[in-house]
């Protein structure tokens, strides 16, 4: 039998730690490994997009946001959770439209739309160029959601109540959804297509010269991108049962950037160690923003300056090291 | 033998500048031809225009019977007609093996490792199979790019200054390889400045000077035609 490769063995250390300790943990914990669940899917679709096939992103909080309000808007409709000023809680209610599966197939297809647009500028655009328009997505929609608040509930959001009677099943169902995601992605990037991303992340016009055409790929991996980061927004709505315009926030965007090349960029799974690395750090550093910022930077700054393979390739460098 | 390749009056001009002025040649199968000229002559737009990466204004290309002038890079690329580049265009976060694969995944044809590794010891890289390709020496990348070139076995290869910034030992290996390679590929179309290497590839020669075709030919004759000498050495009398 082959070895396993070492960030596989490393992506499945850190799901039994975290498995196990969802067994002792208090719901404070659950609700933070429940979080880095989340985001290491968003962070990982990130990676997908910009460490495999090297369009910069700034704007992926866009397709998570999409994701959430999906559900949120859906699931309002006809409900009488949601606040008596949204014209959707009046609507008569569906059975098919509040199918949490349904909701985040629709969250995910609309995402996919939104991707097409963002996705055919990145055929014109790249860099900087292209990491700017993104943001500026991301932006629009977010006031686009306070401008139709009688649809989206504005700053207040909405409430659609969690979907899962006990936190261990939220634990549960968030673990599961970050395993699917992760092989997805893993045996994506491990097929042709994986190379054809990396081809073009690498040089475009080499890639065009061996018959890839880039347009066609690049809209590929946003679109799988965008999906991906739809269906961890979603999971977010019914994990907490709530949506509001925080979640387009520009600073998700930036911690999913931060988490991906932290752990590891251009390997999903760093992504992965990336996220439960930086929210534990969250937590620890609370009760001062400011100082977490300047450690959450500094600490980006290190990493790109001494260990461009994040956290991953320091375990690599440091087994290497082992073995001789 | 019919013509895989008829380039007709082609021009591409960049504001002001005419880089290629009313350029026509043409290439038949099992054919390798030369292109010389000086710097600024124009050699590496015409393979730009010919392999889709640039827009002619005025002209046709024709491949195979089929007019290829409007098609993009990447469909160029797939019905037959590939490249290397002046400065070498690789995948540097892929391994040599993997290199080889894209092309050959992209036009759904089947894996052989036999054929990759067949191709990877021509060009000197078995050994190096895993080794990602920002490890190679200068010549190794340009073996690679050769051999993706290659490996699908195009109709038309077009290798842009194969010999550029090697030494002598390179030139050398590297001009086996393509001499190992010429049955691989139909025909071959080789930019080049050095031309000793050259004439000891091609059996035909067009000279560009100034964005235009000013000679075509056997290598021995052409060379010795007047306005290719003053293409070379300029105009004027030699005082002593």
């Amino acid at each position: 039998m082959g070895r396993l490769p070492l960030p596989l063995i490393v992506l499945l250390a850190f799901l039994l730690v975290s498995g196990a300790l969802s067994l002792v943990a208090n719901s404070y914990i659950l609700t933070i490994l429940i979080f880095s669940n989340i985001f290491a899917v968003s962070a990982a679709s990130w990676d997908l997009l910009a460490g495999y096939a090297g369009q910069l992103s700034f704007g992926n909080v866009a397709f998570y946001g999409v994701g959430a309000y999906t559900v949120g808007i859906l699931h309002c409709i006809g409900s009488p959770l949601c606040a008596s000023y949204i014209i959707l809680g009046s609507l008569p209610s569906n059975p098919w439209l509040s199918n949490p599966i349904v909701e985040v197939m629709v969250g995910g297809l609309v995402a996919i739309l939104l991707s097409f647009v963002i996705g055919f500028a990145g055929v014109r655009l790249s860099g900087p160029y292209l990491a700017l328009a993104t943001f500026a997505v991301a932006l629009v929609l977010q006031h686009l959601i306070t401008i139709y608040a009688s649809i989206t509930g504005g700053n207040f959001g909405l409430t659609v109540g969690p979907l899962f009677p006990d936190i261990r099943y939220t634990y549960a169902a968030s673990l599961l959804l970050l395993v699917l995601a992760a092989s997805f992605m893993l045996i994506l990037v491990n097929s042709r297509y994986g190379l054809y991303f990396k081809a073009i992340r690498d040089d475009q016009t080499a890639a065009q010269a061996v018959g890839i055409n880039p347009t066609k790929y690049k809209l590929l991996a946003f679109a799988t991108s965008a999906f991906l980061t739809s269906v961890a927004g979603s999971f977010a709505v019914f994990a907490f049962g709530v949506v509001n315009s925080d979640v387009l926030g520009y600073n998700n965007s930036l911690l999913w950037i931060e988490m991906s090349v932290t752990g590891g960029s251009g390997t999903v799974v760093g992504a992965i160690i990336g996220s439960y690395f930086i929210q534990s750090l969250t937590e620890l550093l609370r009760l001062s923003h400011a100082l977490s910022l300047l450690i959450f930077s500094i600490l980006f700054i290190l990493v790109v300056r001494f260990s461009p393979g994040g956290l991953l390739g320091l375990l690599k460098r440091l087994l290497r090291r082992g073995v001789r | 033998m019919d013509d895989l390749l008829t380039v007709t009056n082609v021009t591409k001009r960049f504001g002001g500048v005419i880089a290629v002025n009313d350029v026509s040649f043409s290439v038949k199968a099992g054919e390798t031809m030369g292109i010389v000229g000086p710097n600024g002559a124009g050699k590496t737009t015409l393979f730009n225009i010919i392999t889709g990466f640039l827009k002619k204004d005025s002209g046709s290309t024709k491949f195979d019977g089929k007019e290829i002038s409007s098609s993009s890079a990447h469909q160029i690329s797939l019905v037959g007609l590939t490249r290397t580049f002046q400065q070498v265009r690789l995948f540097k976060g892929m391994t040599v093996y993997d290199t080889m694969r894209v092309p050959l995944f992209i036009r759904k044809e089947k894996i052989s490792d036999e054929n990759i590794m067949s191709l990877l010891d021509i060009v000197g890289l078995k050994e190096k199979r895993n080794v990602l390709s920002n490890r190679l020496t200068y010549v190794e990348l340009k073996s690679l790019e050769i051999a993706r070139a290659t490996v699908t076995q195009p109709k038309l290869l077009l290798l842009d200054e194969p010999f550029g910034g090697l030494d002598i030992d390179e030139i050398e290996r590297i001009g086996t390889i393509i001499r190992q390679l010429q049955a691989k590929a139909s025909s071959i179309i080789v930019i080049e400045h050095r031309l000793r290497e050259l004439f000891g590839i091609a059996k035909r020669l067009i000279v560009m000077d100034q964005g235009e075709k000013i000679a075509e030919g056997v290598p021995v004759d052409v060379m010795k035609e007047a306005k290719v000498i003053e293409a070379y050495l300029g105009k004027g009398e030699l005082r002593v």
